[in-house]
């Protein structure tokens, strides 16, 4: 067995744990990556030792598992990515109502783009959009959108005011 | 669990309690050896094999599993780096939260042993 047959055979080890895997795509590969270095690593270890090549990767395998490792990490990674994308939807929204009800007047009326720029509270609440899911959120994409939705809804409201007023 | 299955499953079952004793500890052996240095996880699974002679061996994978639920916890954190070869390795990390962990873990376990030990030496 040459080096490509040893990685052919990881890669099939991988492949029956990505089939157990159904998240984002970022995390699936990460994940992934990570297997794959101990595989690789492992296997590396053994050779190293004296131990033939194709017997060694076929130990690896076994020792490593198969589909059980995808399921349980399927467990794992899928309440995680639920909880921060409830998280990711909340803070923004919550952000929202907060600048409606204590940066803008009780009537609803708008104290104009000036005005709304010139309040400390305003950057208070988007500081906090931002730096919260900065520290939250193991996704950087998740903080960008974060923060791309909490000032396309600051927009809306100061562009439209009817939207404010409800 | 009642008594009478308590019984049943220490008589009958061995393996099944060994499994159970190493299931119940991996949180607490992970945090051990993690407060030592960071390290990556065949670096652990090494270490793991090492430190108890072969006793917690299992599924090697399995281990990844236990650390992400712990990374997602607040209890590790981890960060990719650079080795030799072009590889990456993701070194993991025990955090304030998780120091606090292993000392309750630790207190609760030498508790246990404790314990046991004196129902066995009664007997």
């Amino acid at each position: 067995m040459n080096q490509d047959n040893g990685r052919a055979t990881i890669e099939r080890l991988l492949a029956i744990i990505a089939a157990e895997l159904h998240l984002s795509q970022e995390t699936k590969q990460e994940l992934l990556a990570e297997l794959r270095d101990h595989l690789e690593d492992a296997w590396d270890t053994a050779v190293a030792h004296g131990e033939d090549e194709a017997a060694a990767v076929r130990r690896v395998a076994a020792r490593f598992g198969g589909a059980e490792i995808g399921r349980a990490l399927q467990r794992v990674h899928s309440q995680w990515e639920s909880a921060e994308a409830i998280l990711a939807c909340l803070i923004p929204v919550l952000a929202a109502l907060v600048l409606r009800w204590l940066l803008f007047a009780p009537d609803g009326s708008l104290v104009g783009w000036q005005g709304v720029l010139a309040q400390p509270f305003f950057w208070i609440v988007a500081l906090a959009v931002l730096l919260i899911p900065l520290v939250q959120f193991q996704r950087w994409r998740y903080v960008l959108i974060n923060w791309g939705f909490f000032w396309a809804i600051t927009i809306i409201f100061v562009l439209l005011p009817a939207v404010a007023r409800w | 669990m009642g008594r009478s299955s308590f019984v049943i499953m220490f008589k009958e079952d061995p393996v099944s309690l060994r499994n159970q004793i190493r299931k119940g500890s991996s949180e607490l052996v992970l945090l051990s050896l993690l407060q030592q240095r960071p390290m990556y996880g065949y670096e652990i699974s090494q270490e793991i094999a090492r430190l108890s002679g072969g006793y917690f061996e299992m599924k090697e994978g399995l281990l990844y599993p236990t650390l992400h639920r712990l990374q997602n916890e607040g209890l590790l954190s981890s960060q990719w780096q650079q080795a030799e070869n072009d590889r990456r390795r993701k070194y993991y990390t025990i955090t304030a939260a998780g120091r606090e962990r292993l000392q309750e873990q630790s207190s609760e376990w030498q508790t246990f042993m404790q314990k046991l030990q004196a129902i066995i030496n009664s007997a």
